[in-house]
């Protein structure tokens, strides 16, 4: 009992340690320009965000199950050019943006299905598909960016919902999902078993190799999602979208207290992660801090901020 | 055991596919040292990436130029410095008669360029110039006039009389070419316009960071006259950002390399004004016909400048045609 005491407790202060980073940030920025703390402002975080946060869903359940994913980034491309193209050889919106998730959700099953049965580290296995889908997207395009979409594609990056930017609502349609899938059901929990003790999971009677294929499957579904909504964010398909984006993912996960090892993480984290990420970002562009500068403060964050969380835990 | 029987026949499936695709290969090389044995010269040909449409047009352009005079044999080093010298060694190995080379860094190049002296291959550099070693000529269109036209087109068509703009730069920081371009942008501004202020300049590598950039830009600065981006990317990034923000009328684009997508962007009439064109056909062409000369034994210049302009909605502006 007592002990349950010190874990909630624990529990606690690691979350504090997010929450406070996050609290100075936006302290020191809305001192130093006012504009920060603007709505406008606020909501143009969010949107910018949005799609490193959505991508960050299926990261963090693959990190919980101590797995890694390293070809979101391609996979949101692919899933950008596939949904332009389809688009731009007459397909409706509704099927052309179908086609492309269901392609990342094929290769993210794909990833699964290697790592699972043929025992290939995720790690090697993402990162050929990685390369894989990277060069189907430069092959299909040819390296020319995919352009004269109809209007309509628009709204999905660009329109409001009453005053709400569309890739925001669809990010935390996403996130509401993704917590109750992971915090309420069974497939939701056992992620935490397997990434915690593999071993132990299995001979609890979970079925491991299905969920891990599932696992990777959400993954290809999120990158899906997010490259959808960046694809009509720029209006067009971009053959070098998403360079990138994997590492933007992972550090989202771990500013907000998942752990690389496996068995630990939480959704709401990642999120805020994210926010961290934007809020850095657009507080130094508010500012004029050049752009060699924020990536140097960006990586001393993530270390201070996974640090931060390590030293607690510890405690 | 059903899957372990699966994958070995996925396996000897794919093992199958890549010899093919290898039997393909060597089948072409096969080809191209039968036609060398035809007195069809080769060249060699590595450019920075194949992945921007810029270096596809000039390929493009060296193959139509090549025609059935030369055999090419093309390298995608795909920005690796050392793919790119791995490859130039290849070519050097090959004993092919010249190189046309966009090095992915002017310094770490000089080594493969050491190699190439000393199997007597010449080599053409195009678009960046190395910092050393032996080359025969280097064609470009030099980015820092690009930047200089650029900023005298927006001075006399987009600022006009305002003598106080409010700028906006977009470079890329991992790209000396970025930087030149930008620094001919400011020569020319610090001079006919010193009341100018510098209100951002920020640096991306794809679309969506340069949009993000933007979007915080707008919201930062109440009113902004003009951006100039060293490439299509952030021209297009920030025209996304300027559009969604609805400042259209306030806000002018100048961007650089004249992309398709640029080129539509600028036909819609909107602040898009105009973007910096290079000429990739023009660098090709004398790419080829620099390879020519060398190999007649003609003497030829050490710097070939090919004539860069301003894609406008009113057709294309040069050097020239400005004061």
């Amino acid at each position: 009992m007592k002990e349950k005491g010190k874990q909630i407790k624990k529990q606690n202060w690691n979350d504090l340690a997010i929450f406070f980073i996050l609290l100075v940030l936006i302290i020191i920025l809305a001192i130093i320009r006012p504009v920060f703390l603007t709505p406008n402002n606020i909501l143009n975080i969010m949107r910018q965000v949005s799609v490193v946060a959505i991508i960050g869903i299926g990261m963090s359940y693959v990190l919980i199950s101590a797995e890694i994913d390293l070809s979101v980034g391609s996979l949101a491309a692919l899933a950008g050019i596939a949904a332009t193209m389809a688009l731009k050889s007459g397909m409706g919106m509704g099927i052309s943006m179908t086609i492309a998730v269901v392609i990342t959700v094929f290769c993210g099953l794909l990833n699964g299905a290697i790592h699972t049965f043929v025992k290939i580290p995720s790690f090697i296995v993402t990162m050929g598909m990685l390369n894989i889908a990277r060069g189907i997207v430069l092959v299909m395009t040819n390296s020319y960016p995919v352009t004269g979409l109809p209007d309509s594609f628009k709204m999905l990056g660009r329109g409001y919902i009453g005053f709400v930017p569309i890739p925001v609502v669809v990010m935390i349609v996403c996130y509401v999902i993704g917590y109750f899938v992971l915090k309420y059901t069974k497939f939701g929990r056992s992620i935490y078993a397997i990434g915690g003790n593999i071993e132990a999971a299995k001979l609890s009677g979970i079925p491991v190799s299905r969920n891990k294929v599932l696992i990777h499957t959400i993954s290809g579904l999120t990158a899906g999602i997010a490259g959808v909504v960046l694809a009509s964010r720029l209006f067009s398909g971009q053959p070098s979208a998403g360079n990138g984006l994997e590492l933007d993912a992972i550090a989202a996960c771990v500013i907000g207290g998942t752990s690389t090892a496996g068995g630990v993480g939480r959704l709401w984290g990642t999120l805020l992660g994210a926010l961290i990420m934007g809020i850095i970002t657009n507080g130094m562009n508010l500012m004029n801090i050049s752009t060699n500068w924020q990536l140097i403060i960006q990586g001393i964050i993530i270390i201070v901020a996974v640090g931060l969380d390590r030293i607690k835990s510890s405690n | 055991m059903k899957i372990k029987k699966l994958t070995a026949v996925l396996f000897c499936f794919i093992m199958v596919v890549s010899l093919i695709g290898c039997s393909m290969g060597s089948d072409e090389k096969a080809t191209s040292e039968k036609k060398k044995d035809g007195n069809k010269k080769v060249i060699g040909v590595s450019l920075m990436t194949l992945q921007y449409e810029f270096f596809q047009d000039i390929k493009a352009g060296i193959e139509e130029e090549a025609g059935d005079d030369y055999e090419i044999v093309f390298n995608d080093p795909n920005m690796d410095l050392q793919a790119q010298i791995d490859a130039i060694e290849n070519f050097c190995a090959q004993k092919v008669d010249a190189i046309i080379l966009t090095c992915v860094d002017g310094d770490g190049i000089i080594p493969a360029l050491d190699t190439c002296e000393e199997a007597n291959i010449p080599v053409i550099t195009v678009d960046y110039k190395p910092s050393g070693g032996k080359y025969e000529t280097y064609i470009g269109s030099d980015n820092f006039l690009g930047g200089q036209l650029a900023a005298k087109w927006a001075i006399e068509n987009v600022l006009a009389d305002n003598e106080n703009p409010n700028i906006v730069f977009l470079s890329n920081p991992m790209s000396i070419a970025a930087v030149e371009r930008i620094n001919g942008f400011k020569d020319i501004l610090e001079k006919e316009r010193p009341g100018a202020k510098v209100v951002a300049e920020q640096g991306g590598d794809s679309r969506e960071s340069f949009m993000s950039i933007m979007e915080d830009v707008l919201l930062a600065n109440d009113r902004i006259d003009l951006v100039f981006s060293y490439g299509a990317q952030g021209g297009l990034g920030s025209y996304d950002a300027i559009q969604a923000a609805g400042r259209e009328d306030e806000v002018s684009v100048i961007g650089f390399d004249a992309s398709d997508e640029e080129q539509a962007a600028i036909a819609e009439g909107g602040c898009y004004k105009g973007s910096i064109m290079q000429f990739p056909k023009k660098l090709a062409e004398a790419c080829v016909d620099s390879v020519t000369k060398t190999l007649n034994g003609e003497k030829i210049e050490k710097d070939i400048a090919v004539e860069v302009g301003v894609y406008t909605a009113d057709g294309v502006v040069y050097a020239d045609d400005l004061k």
